[in-house]
């Protein structure tokens, strides 16, 4: 119980602090107002705007049926999106999505005619990378309406008892630009990854409480108590981890319903996320902390390092960072791909691995934190 | 005769018993008893070390703590006092020697040994953002109290640290006075049998520390042990009924404020202010048997005999001898603070 009750004090003193409080929720509250609307105006976030999506393709089956796909990838509409190069082979194909030449690669294996042709299931497979949700769900939304035409197209063929010949047609080009809910507008993009920002500027509570409720006046007299160290450290761990809660459930609630978020289904995983961010943010402000022996200093360095993170991420203006496979364990990363992946119908596993990566990189810092809290006490 | 003997008789059985009653009060708020030479001992330190890479703050320090005193530690900034507390209290891990509270090891059973420990620290740490309840109740908790025991302590807390009127009041709005009481609320909350009070009183006004001073005494008289440090040499005196002085992290000497005096009196020291001073009559006043020292200071002279001399007869002979006059004359009695000098050859506040 010891553990809730300094964790209560942790939050009460936290939410009590009203001047940060009211400073730490109103500036992503405007940031995503002033950003989510100066940049729809420049429609920075329809899929044209976004430029050609590169995918690499490979026709393995070479069949009137799935030359039929050949042609609708080579649709003026679909080329005004995607940008498509022919893969010589599989091999191929997946290491230049690895390689991050391109976004996805997309192939078809040598049965996909006779398959259909027997009734079976023919599958048009997407081998895409992880890093970039909006891309790939334009790629699933134009292969999704390829399917959804050809579908349409074979069975009224089969009703017809006759052969006819697929084209692309209002139905598919409906299908594949109407994104809507599958992908972000810039409010909705600006809303997570200020989210994303908020949680992080949260390091700061981590660092702060572990000066004032563990090293300093207050928490050199809890120790005089009969509270063990474990119980003293985790309880104020704890309370950062849900002031921050706090904050995101006021800034998601908020958003929804002021501003019109989108902010999916999956509320389970999207708490989980947020939970998983908040007690990695709070590990990198204990680590920070105890590393540099100073809280002062360490708030200084999370000041400037969430920024930084904030940007290569990109929370101010998408930007490319080109193939640096650290960026992806940068935290802001992390939890934006876990994210964007819930609400916008994207990989559930792709978020499920960023949530514990995500726990990893937290578990880490605390062991760092441990030995600099260490050395700080004797 | 009768009468005299059956009330000498009747004043001694009262006195016995009271000396009964208070001896039955600290054992029953004391968890622990060891008799030693039928004194009750609650906290015995036995050859503390300490040091921080190559300072030595506390060397070879032995302390032993009876069962309802009021146990003051004395020393200038940097004797070793709050590193001594700070072992007491498990805040500093010791390099040596050995810490016996409530006749238990304190490493082995320091949890258990914490439950009946309320400090006060020298610096105030209380919650700003919280009341003074709140502040009183959140200790209160992390020492096992809860319900309707953990109001009813807090009410008790608040209301002996005259703060239950200001209850829901915030530490911001309190004097540094009654922030200071508000400190020791939080340490006494749960009724501790030991209470720690590391310099309780720095920088109050005189009404806020005599408070806080009749507070330390009604502690005591309701059974708790009080161990209190301090440089104000006057608290330390009118409060403690034993003093260790301690500099360099060592044991000067141990005793009542009486016994600690007794340590000095060896000499009187006799401060004359007078209409002039010359050479001729500073020889002749070193002269009279019994003078150890005649200082001089513009027309003031001290003068340092051997104990016992009663030579300011002889002094203020020669002083008229030699036609000057006596403007004013001090006969200095021991003080702790001339104890400490003496014994530490600094002063308290060095």
């Amino acid at each position: 119980m010891k553990v809730f009750y300094i964790a209560f004090s942790v939050i009460q003193r936290n939410l009590r602090d009203r001047k940060s409080l009211i400073i730490t929720l109103l500036l992503p509250i405007v940031l995503i107002l002033i950003l989510g609307n100066a940049l729809k105006s420049a429609d920075t976030f329809s899929e044209n705007s976004l430029g050609k999506t590169t995918v690499y393709y490979l026709n393995n089956d070479n069949k009137d049926i799935s030359k039929n796909f050949d042609d609708f990838l080579n649709d003026k509409e679909i080329e005004s999106i995607l940008d498509v190069k022919k893969a010589s082979n599989y091999k191929q194909g997946t290491k230049l999505v690895n390689d991050g030449k391109a976004s996805a690669l997309i192939y078809i294996d040598k049965d996909y005619s006779n398959n259909i042709t027997k009734d079976k299931k023919g599958k048009i497979n997407i081998y895409e990378s992880k890093n970039n949700t909006v891309r790939n769900s334009i790629v699933e939304s134009i292969i999704d309406s390829y399917n959804n035409g050809a579908n349409t197209t074979m069975t009224a063929s089969k009703i017809a008892h006759k052969m006819t010949q697929y084209k692309t047609n209002d139905n598919i080009n409906e299908n594949y630009l109407n994104i809507e809910g599958t992908s972000p507008r810039a409010i909705d993009y600006y809303a997570v990854t200020m989210l994303v920002m908020t949680l992080m500027y949260g390091a700061i509570y981590g660092c702060t409480e572990l000066d004032d409720m563990f090293f300093n006046n207050i928490g050199k007299r809890i120790k005089t108590t009969s509270t063990g160290a474990f119980q003293h450290l985790l309880g104020v761990m704890l309370g950062a981890v849900f002031t921050l809660l706090l904050q995101a459930l006021v800034l998601i609630l908020f958003t929804k319903y002021a501003y019109g978020v989108n902010w999916g289904s999956h509320q389970f995983i999207i708490a989980a996320t947020i939970f998983a961010l908040s007690v990695l943010s709070t590990a990198i402000g204990v680590m920070v902390g105890s590393v540099m022996g100073d809280s002062d200093k360490a708030s200084g360095i999370l000041r400037i390092i969430v920024p930084i993170f904030t940007f290569i991420s990109g929370g101010y203006v998408k930007i490319s960072m080109g193939d640096i496979p650290l960026i992806n364990y940068v935290p802001n990363q992390l939890a934006q791909t876990s994210l964007f992946n819930t609400i916008y119908g994207g990989s559930l596993s792709v978020a499920g691995q960023s949530i514990i990566t995500m726990f990893i990189i937290a578990i880490i810092a605390f062991v760092i934190a441990g030995i600099g809290a260490r050395r700080k006490i004797s | 005769m009768l009468i005299v003997t059956i009330s000498l008789s009747a004043i001694f059985v009262l006195y016995k018993y009271k000396e009964e009653k208070q001896a039955q009060r600290w054992v029953k708020n004391s968890i622990y008893i060891e008799f030693i030479g039928g004194i009750i001992m609650l906290l015995e330190i036995k050859d503390l070390q300490k040091k921080y890479k190559d300072f030595v703050a506390v060397d070879n320090l032995n302390l032993k703590v009876e069962a309802g005193e009021i146990y003051g530690l004395l020393g200038p900034n940097g004797a070793g006092k709050s590193t001594t507390i700070n072992a007491i209290c498990g805040l500093t891990k010791v390099d040596a020697g050995e810490i016996m509270v409530f006749g238990k090891k304190f490493k082995q059973h320091e949890m258990e040994i914490k439950k009946d420990i309320g400090v006060v620290p020298q610096d105030i740490a209380v919650f700003d953002e919280l009341s003074a309840y709140e502040n009183v109740a959140f200790f209160g908790r992390l020492n096992g109290l809860k319900g309707a025991l953990l109001k009813e302590r807090v009410k008790e807390a608040l209301d002996f640290t005259g703060l239950w009127d200001r209850k829901k009041d915030k530490p911001s709005q309190y004097s540094g006075g009654m922030k200071r009481r508000l400190n020791i609320a939080c340490a006494i909350v749960h009724r501790p049998k030991l209470i720690i009070m590391d310099e309780p009183t720095v920088g109050i006004d005189p009404q806020s520390r005599n408070h806080i001073l009749e507070s330390v005494k009604k502690l005591n008289e309701q059974g708790s042990t009080i161990i209190y440090t301090s440089h104000y040499m006057e608290e330390i005196e009118k409060l403690c009924t034993r003093i260790t002085i301690i500099d360099h992290g060592k044991e000067i000497a141990t005793g009542t404020a009486d016994e600690l005096k007794e340590l000095i009196l060896n000499e009187e020291r006799v401060e004359l202010e007078l209409s002039h001073v010359e050479d001729a009559l500073i020889q002749a006043i070193k002269s009279i048997k019994g003078i150890k020292n005649c200082e001089v200071n513009g027309n003031t002279i001290v003068v340092v005999s051997e104990k016992n001399s009663e030579n300011i007869t002889a002094i203020t002979g020669k002083v008229a001898e030699f036609k000057s006059k006596i403007i004013s004359i001090v006969v200095e009695k021991p003080t702790l603070e001339r104890v400490f000098l003496t014994l530490t050859g600094r002063k308290l506040r060095d």
